[in-house]
């Protein structure tokens, strides 16, 4: 069923970061953070 | 391995990123344009609660709610219950 | 037209005949046995059928209402397409547990007294584990077993709730219970267990990963739905519900994206499912009971589709983690379309089926929240926005993307059986025809419904939350920051009966035994030391007297010690002779008439 060089089973799956990426991140989860904290202060009636 | 599949070629990749990427900023326009409409009594707007009149309440909602549900597992809950494979064998 | 066969033995009945069947008839017996039942549903009368008199007892084997043939339905749909899934497995065990499971489940939807409803409560444990073990693996059976104590405690609780509620009563109709008194506590919880409320929960995402490739697609269908029934049935809108469905709700995402074992990933969104669902019924409007109704249909559908997909990646690659996973599209394009589609439902993307059902009871906790006093919903509605979002993350992405895309781990195997394929095939016609046109199952739901799920708030608002929970683990898999998937078990709350349980056991053993030992040990010095003692005492007596006489006559050293020597020899062993014996005996004698004639005068 399975290929042989593919035999051996991993331990752990990492997923490496394409670089660029992560302040991009950062930046929106800053602003969508603040931004949903203001949001969820005002009353919702 | 003989056969190229879509996305071993990452160019496919990338344009598959550019697709969502302009898809999400779609949404958000639609939204601000949304927004417009309700304000001008064109289309009706249903809504639950004053929350939602903001702009873009779902998307950041949803945005921000699947970051920290990502770093509260990672971060908190992973280094709390992970054990080895075989923790309850001996 | 009327029929009034009981479902439950049409399932029943017709699994037993199973083994007798060979080849293409077999195939074509057992796919008949869900198309009788539905036809046999079709038409039967409303109302109260199969009334018996058994031990004074008045029995209703069979009702009737749009409650219970809602879930009659999906059941046989879900057995149907089950059933065409697991053709190649060639295995009666499967077949028959199986087909018990669905006809135990049928028994409890249409029993319409409470002792007929136990006993095929419990029918649905036996059918269920026998699904556990038919994995013959060592780790499936020490989780069936488990599965097993858990289900019988939760039947023993429901039991007695269900006996001091025929002592208090008098009558076993299927009524709306309220929560008071001890009874009422007892059969709620008793169907709590079965529908996994948190802390109960573990027995599901212990033992369904471990069930075999069908028998999961079958355990995700019967035993959580029947006890969504149960609680839509006897304790709608019970409040306490509303607070256990968010937690529901909320805890398994947690765990659903630290999980390694894709089907233990399926079944944390199940409970996370289910809670959408006990919200509804606990909130108890015609809206929420009508929305809780809907997704538990639905979500036999897409779960069912998902965990068909996940097994038949099993089956052909002989593996479930995320770790040994991945590019799989290339080999099993079809799998992946209708992995797609069950991962689109269940996150409820507009044209999908969750879309339809799970924004009713979203809907429902809204306008619960402009009610006086119930302000609180407001919460509710917040958590719940937040596990939609959640369920997309885990269930939506998580499960595609590792098995199917992602990192390639190079499996070049074959695309799944075609009768696999068929079957994930109806279920994802299902979930989009349901997405597209709800209005076939807006008609059989328990409650009129006046609602409309298309609306452009309402599409525009879910498209929204969806695409940007997707950017969310976009950006987090990118910036590299998404958990890396690791082989490793997650501690949940049957740490309780499987570590603290052994751990209590270890203390008492390792805390009583000393004690035992010591207590042992005292007992046994004791007798041993009063037996050496009495072993020799006459001679050490002798000896101690004689020794005195031979000193003063004279007896020293080499000779005293001879003499000793002798005497303990002869004491001991019983060699003394008879002159000396006797002459002790008679002395004996002597000193006891002297000592009486003492006293006497």
């Amino acid at each position: 069923m399975e290929s042989k060089e593919y035999k051996k089973e991993l331990m752990e799956l990492k997923h490496d970061a394409v670089p660029g990426y992560k302040p991009v991140f950062l930046v929106l989860f800053t602003l969508g953070f603040s931004y949903m904290a203001y949001i969820l202060s005002q009353p919702c009636f | 391995m003989g056969k190229k599949h879509i996305f071993d070629d990452p160019r496919n990749v990338k344009r598959l990123l550019k697709i969502f990427f302009s898809f999400v900023i779609i949404l958000l326009i639609l939204d601000v344009l949304y927004i417009f409409l309700s304000k001008a009594h064109v289309i009706h707007r249903h809504i639950n609660y004053k929350w939602e009149e903001f702009f873009g309440f779902y998307a950041f909602f949803g945005f921000v709610a699947c970051v920290i549900l990502v770093l509260v597992s990672k971060y908190i809950l992973r280094p709390l219950v992970k054990r080895r494979e075989d923790y309850y064998d001996n | 037209m009327t029929t009034n066969i009981l479902p439950a033995f049409i399932f029943m009945i017709g699994s037993l005949l199973i083994p007798f069947f060979r080849g293409r008839a077999k195939s074509i017996y057992m796919m008949a046995i869900p198309v009788a039942g539905f036809l046999n549903l079709l038409y039967l009368p409303t109302g109260d059928h199969y009334l018996v008199n058994f031990a004074g007892l008045e029995l209703v084997l069979l009702h009737v209402d749009r409650l219970n043939l809602l879930f009659g339905y999906i059941y046989h749909i879900i057995s149907l397409i089950t059933v065409i899934y697991i053709l190649n497995f060639k295995n009666n065990v499967e077949y028959v547990a199986g087909f018990m499971y669905a006809g135990a489940a049928l028994g409890v939807v249409f029993a319409g007294d409470f002792f007929s409803f136990f006993v095929f409560w419990e029918m649905l444990t036996i059918g269920s584990v026998m699904l556990i073990w038919a994995r013959k693996t060592k780790s499936a059976q020490a989780a069936g077993y488990r599965y097993l104590l858990v289900h019988v405690f939760g039947g023993l609780v429901l039991f007695s709730g269900i006996v001091l509620h025929f002592n208090q009563t008098g009558s076993l109709e299927l009524v709306k219970i309220s929560l008071s008194g001890i009874s009422s506590y007892l059969i709620f919880l008793g169907i709590g267990i079965n529908c996994a409320w948190p802390i109960l929960h573990p027995w599901l995402t212990d033992a369904y990963p471990e069930s075999t490739i069908g028998g999961t697609v079958f355990l995700s269908a019967f035993t959580t739905k029947t006890a969504v029934y149960a609680l839509a049935r006897f304790f709608p809108g019970t409040e306490i519900l509303i607070w256990i469905g968010v937690g529901m709700a909320a805890f398994p995402i947690f765990y659903a994206v630290i999980e390694n074992d894709l089907r233990r990933v399926l079944a944390y969104s199940l409970i996370n499912q289910v809670g959408f669902m006990v919200v509804g019924i606990g909130i108890g409007t015609q809206l929420s009971i009508n929305g809780a109704c809907a997704h538990a249909f639905n979500d036999v559908l897409f779960k069912g589709l998902l965990f068909m997909s996940m097994g038949a990646v099993m089956y052909r690659t002989g593996k479930i983690k995320a770790t040994d996973l991945g590019g799989l599209y290339k080999s099993m394009p079809w799998t992946t379309l209708f992995c797609c589609v069950g991962a689109a439902s269940i996150s409820a993307f507009p044209l999908f089926s969750g879309f339809v059902s799970k924004s009713m009871v979203m809907a429902a906790a809204a306008k619960g929240s402009y009610l006086p006093g119930q302000a609180s919903y407001v919460i509710v509605w917040l958590i719940l926005l937040f596990a939609s979002a959640g369920v997309f993350h885990h269930a939506g992405i998580k499960i595609p993307f590792f098995a199917f895309f992602g990192h390639d781990a190079g499996h070049r195997v074959k695309e799944a059986p075609k009768n696999m394929l068929i079957a994930m095939g109806i279920a994802a016609f299902l979930c989009i025809f349901i997405g597209v046109y709800p209005k076939p199952l807006y008609s059989i739901l328990p409650f009129p419904v006046d609602y409309h799920p298309y609306t452009i708030s309402h599409v525009l608002s879910q498209t929204e939350l969806l695409f940007f929970s997707a950017l969310a683990f976009t950006l987090l898999l990118l910036a590299g920051i998404y958990p890396s998937e690791i082989r490793a078990l997650n501690l949940d709350a049957d740490w309780i009966y499987r570590k603290l349980g052994k751990q209590i056991y270890r203390t008492l053993d390792k805390g009583l035994n000393p004690l035992n030992s010591f207590c042992e040990s005292i007992v046994r010095g004791v007798t041993t030391g009063l037996a050496l003692f009495f072993r020799d005492a006459a001679a050490k007596l002798s000896l101690f007297v004689a020794v005195n006489f031979w000193l003063l006559a004279g007896y020293r050293d080499k000779r005293l010690e001879i003499k000793k020597n002798r005497l303990y020899n002869d004491i001991s062993q019983g060699t003394l002779s008879i002159g000396i014996a006797a002459a002790v005996a008679v002395s004996f004698i002597l000193l006891v008439l002297i000592i009486i004639y003492f006293k006497e005068a």
